[in-house]
């Protein structure tokens, strides 16, 4: 019998060493449903999808199928039944073609695959599903939205009928997140594909689903359907507390120039121009957002400010002098400070432990020594107190960065930069990735900040978050800083299409 | 239908490594006893060799440690590099430069008081062995250079160097042709510890240790070091010199091997050999791999190999095996090693049979 049931998650139950990541869930998802998951960082959604998927196995609980009870050993056997998950990070090799990469792993081509055919099929399906893209067009090419679509479809082509989206909007332009959410809405109409929604957005959860299961700490705290859902309502579930949604910036009285930026040009890797004669400003005590889509030199600027990267034309005044070759190690102490957006890759060291990651700024202050030699008492001391102020969740200081959760992280950098005295803070992506709790807690620290008189660079591709914190927006295309103004009279839609390169000139 | 399925473990424990480690070894010494059984020996005898030979008695002890000294620091030589994220497989190199140096030095050296004679030596030992080092480091910290590829290729021009002087320039007048240099006159020699053999390089490998475990866990240097290590980017970020950090580890573990060169020809050998080193650059590793980069536990495992090396020759001797016995042994160990580090990562589950993917309920 074939039940409109397609997937059946029961009493599911994972523990890894230290945290249960699923207790006992219970997930359901229909035919040709968009079935949203909404939840904290951390609070096991990707956990579960994995299982689904077939990456992870459960300690206990059982899956079914379209009924039948399987037991995944591999991701392959998942998608033999039907089921695909479009990761958060594309799984693409860049040199290759859409085509390519949609046959590649997939054995059932053969040998040798006959491409003409499958670029046939792709282009049916991407008809079909109006998920346009040119198959022969090298992935390297594509936009993240583009991307992103040769994921579904590489799943659509193995036959998915449950697609599983983990935070998919999280590379997109605002823009092309509305298009990916039309897209599914379309794509499930027919009642063929089911869609299981991996997000902490609130907006685009209700924009999107059927229903809605609600996770925090590893288990559903709430499951109901998508209709008239209240945001505060749902936002207490998931995070389990009030949030101070009117955060807002003020207290704007005019302080003395900070920052002054005149017509810096900052070269990529590639030594091709990323920074494209940008000047600005900047008070003490005022929130400047730069707003833009990934790519745009935005990284580059911050890099620049902060010494990381050379400039090639250009000045920067910081406090009436000019520091534009400056290091990193004159940046911090010049109280400077810096909030990279994958503290992974740089900000922290993963093998290192949580102490030893706290006082990278602020090793070389006498403060931690005792007869020449770093004292970890002290150490220690210093790095409980930033852990309990800003609720990093660690078993102890030893354990080694990488083993956190995003959100540790995230805490974990900000509570670094915020335990010495700053003047100027760039920060990349601040809440990048993290849930409606945790951005919360950064943006309340940044405003408090910026209310302490530090000016702040906030690069970000999130609009809410740049419209809620700024005190002005400029928006960052291809290199140059398009169109400075008050936050108080920005709109949104035109911010979004400046992203997009449209309405430049006007 | 597999019974077995490996499943990530998401930390490594303390007691996990070490269990691992000691099955690894017991692995290897079974294994090793099936390859002497195959080859006709008695390989319970053979062990039993191994060890009275090694530890059993107070000459067998005196010879094991002698032969720890140049492990202890080559090992040290490989770790310290290694927690800045650099591989040094260059220790042999470096230490025939040392020992060359050292012997230059303790040959032709004149007019300078006794007393500072043989710190000069050990001193030009490091010297030499820094030098060395520091090639590598500066191409690897400046331009990128694989240090794995230069220091491992530099290690053959230091030994041929050796070959060459002491088959050249250096070979002892009258010496029968034999491929040495002649005898380090005996008040130049590295001093006994007194009533022993011992030369008292083994004091300054054990301090060293000591040194360099502060250094790495309680100073900034050694902060700064680990952080390269761990994230050269972030090292980057928080204003240190990955160049400064490679050329230093690269100078002083270069200048450790040197020193190890030093007191095996003016401590041990007193005279320089075309190839005195059984690959006690190469045994390093082997040890600090085992010890984990950490150099307190190098110690031990410094004695424990050198025991191996002693009852190696021994069996040779005495059973009349080959001499690649063991090296064969030391591959065996680290080959059962490196397989072992997968359970570190992995740990191997057994199925429930409801497990097991079926498509009936």
């Amino acid at each position: 019998m074939r039940s409109d049931t397609v997937v059946e998650l029961k009493g599911i139950t994972k523990a890894f060493p230290g945290v249960v990541a699923n207790k006992d869930i219970d997930f359901e998802l229909n035919r040709g449903e968009v079935h949203a998951l909404l939840g904290e960082n951390g609070a096991g959604k990707t956990t579960l999808m994995n299982i689904l998927s077939g990456l992870l196995r459960p300690d206990d609980g059982e899956i079914r199928i379209f009924g039948k009870p399987v037991s995944f050993r591999s991701p392959r056997e998942a998608i033999s039944l039907g089921i695909g998950m479009v990761h958060q990070q594309f799984l693409l090799v860049p040199s290759l073609s859409v085509v390519e990469n949609i046959v590649l792993g997939h054995k059932e081509e053969g040998f040798i695959p006959n491409l003409r055919n499958v670029e046939k099929k792709i282009k049916t399906l991407s008809e079909n599903y109006n998920l346009e893209i040119e198959p022969r067009a090298k992935v390297w090419q594509l936009s993240a939205g583009e991307k992103q679509r040769v994921e579904i479809l590489k799943a659509l082509y193995r036959e998915a009928q449950v697609l599983i989206l983990d935070e998919p909007t999280s590379v997109l332009a605002p823009q092309e997140a509305e298009g990916l959410i039309n897209a599914l809405r379309e794509m499930t109409s027919e009642g063929h594909l089911s869609v299981v929604f991996v997000s902490h957005k609130l907006p685009e959860v209700t924009a999107v689903s059927d229903r809605i299961t609600v996770l925090r700490r590893g288990r559903v705290v709430a499951a109901m359907e998508n209709d008239n859902v209240d945001y505060a309502v749902l936002s207490n579930v998931m995070v389990g507390r009030e949030l101070q949604k009117s955060v807002s910036p003020r207290r704007r009285e005019k302080g003395g120039i900070l920052l002054e930026v005149e017509d810096l040009v900052v070269p990529d890797d590639r030594g091709v121009p990323a920074v494209d004669g940008v000047s600005f400003t900047l008070s003490e005590g005022e929130i400047l957002g730069i707003a833009g889509v990934a790519g745009n030199g935005q990284k580059e600027l911050g890099e620049a400010l902060i010494g990381l990267r050379s400039a090639t034309r250009g000045r920067v005044i910081f406090c009436g002098k000019e520091i534009t070759d400056i290091t990193p190690r004159q940046a911090i102490e010049k109280k400077i400070g810096f909030i990279p957006e994958e503290p992974l890759t740089i900000g922290l060291a993963g093998g290192l432990s949580v102490a030893d990651n706290l006082i990278l700024d602020t090793y070389r202050s006498s403060r931690f020594l005792r007869k020449g030699l770093l004292d970890y008492n002290k150490i220690e001391g210093f790095s409980r107190g930033i852990v309990d102020t800003h609720g990093i969740k660690t078993p102890d200081l030893g354990l080694q960065v990488g083993h956190l959760s995003g959100g540790n992280v995230q805490r974990l950098i900000l509570g670094r930069e915020l335990s010495r005295d700053l003047k100027l803070l760039v920060a990349n992506h601040p809440t990048k990735g993290l849930d409606v709790g945790a951005a919360d807690f950064v943006w309340e620290k940044l405003i408090s900040l910026g209310e302490e008189g530090v000016g702040i660079i906030l690069i970000s591709e999130d609009l809410e978050e740049i419209q809620t914190l700024s005190n002005r927006i400029a928006v960052m295309y291809e290199g140059e800083l398009v169109g400075v103004e008050e936050s108080g009279r920005v709109d949104r839609k035109k911010i979004g299409l400046l992203m997009m390169g449209v309405g430049k000139e006007e | 239908m597999k019974r077995f399925v490996f499943e990530r473990r998401l930390s490594t424990t303390q007691e996990g490594y070490l269990r691992v480690t000691v099955l690894s070894i017991l692995f290897s010494i079974f294994l090793f006893g099936v390859f002497l059984l195959l080859g006709g020996s008695n390989p319970i005898l053979a062990y039993l060799k191994i060890l009275r030979s090694a530890f059993g008695s107070l000459r067998g002890i005196s010879h094991t440690t002698l032969r720890m000294i140049p492990l202890v620091f080559t090992a040290l030589a490989f770790a310290l590099p290694y927690r800045a994220g650099v591989w040094n497989i260059g220790a042999e190199g470096q230490m025939y430069m040392g020992a060359f140096l050292a012997t230059g030095v303790a040959l032709s050296i004149q007019g300078m008081p006794d007393s500072l004679i043989v710190p000069a030596i050990i001193f030009s030992g490091f010297l030499a062995g820094a030098i060395w080092g520091a090639i590598s480091g500066i191409l690897r910290g400046l331009l990128k250079v694989d240090e794995i590829v230069t220091t491992l290729m530099m290690n053959y021009i230091a030994i041929l160097w050796v070959s060459y002087l002491v088959t050249g320039p250096w070979r002892e007048k009258g010496g029968w042709g034999y491929s040495h240099s002649s005898l380090i006159p005996k008040e130049r020699w590295i001093p006994f510890i007194t009533g022993t053999e011992i030369p008292v390089t083994i004091v300054l490998g054990v301090l060293f240790a000591f040194i360099i475990a502060l250094l790495l866990k309680r100073s900034r240097l050694g902060y700064e070091i680990r952080v390269v290590g761990a994230n050269p980017k972030t090292a980057e970020l928080a204003g240190m010199s990955s160049l400064k950090t490679i050329l230093l580890v690269m100078l002083v573990a270069g200048g450790l091997a040197g020193i190890a060169g030093a007191g095996e020809i003016a401590g041990v050998q007193h005279r320089l050999r075309m190839g005195f080193s059984p690959g006690y650059g190469f045994t390093g590793i082997v040890i600090a791999f085992l010890s984990r980069g950490n150099p307190l536990v190098i110690i031990p495992v410094s004695f424990l190999f050198a025991g191996m090396i002693v009852g190696g020759n021994t069996l040779q001797i005495v059973m009349k095996l080959p001499s690649g016995i063991v090296e064969i042994f030391q591959g065996m160990t680290l080959f059962c090693l490196a397989g072992g580090q997968f359970f570190l990562e992995y740990r191997m589950k057994r199925r429930k049979r409801w497990e097991i993917f079926s498509s009936s309920p």
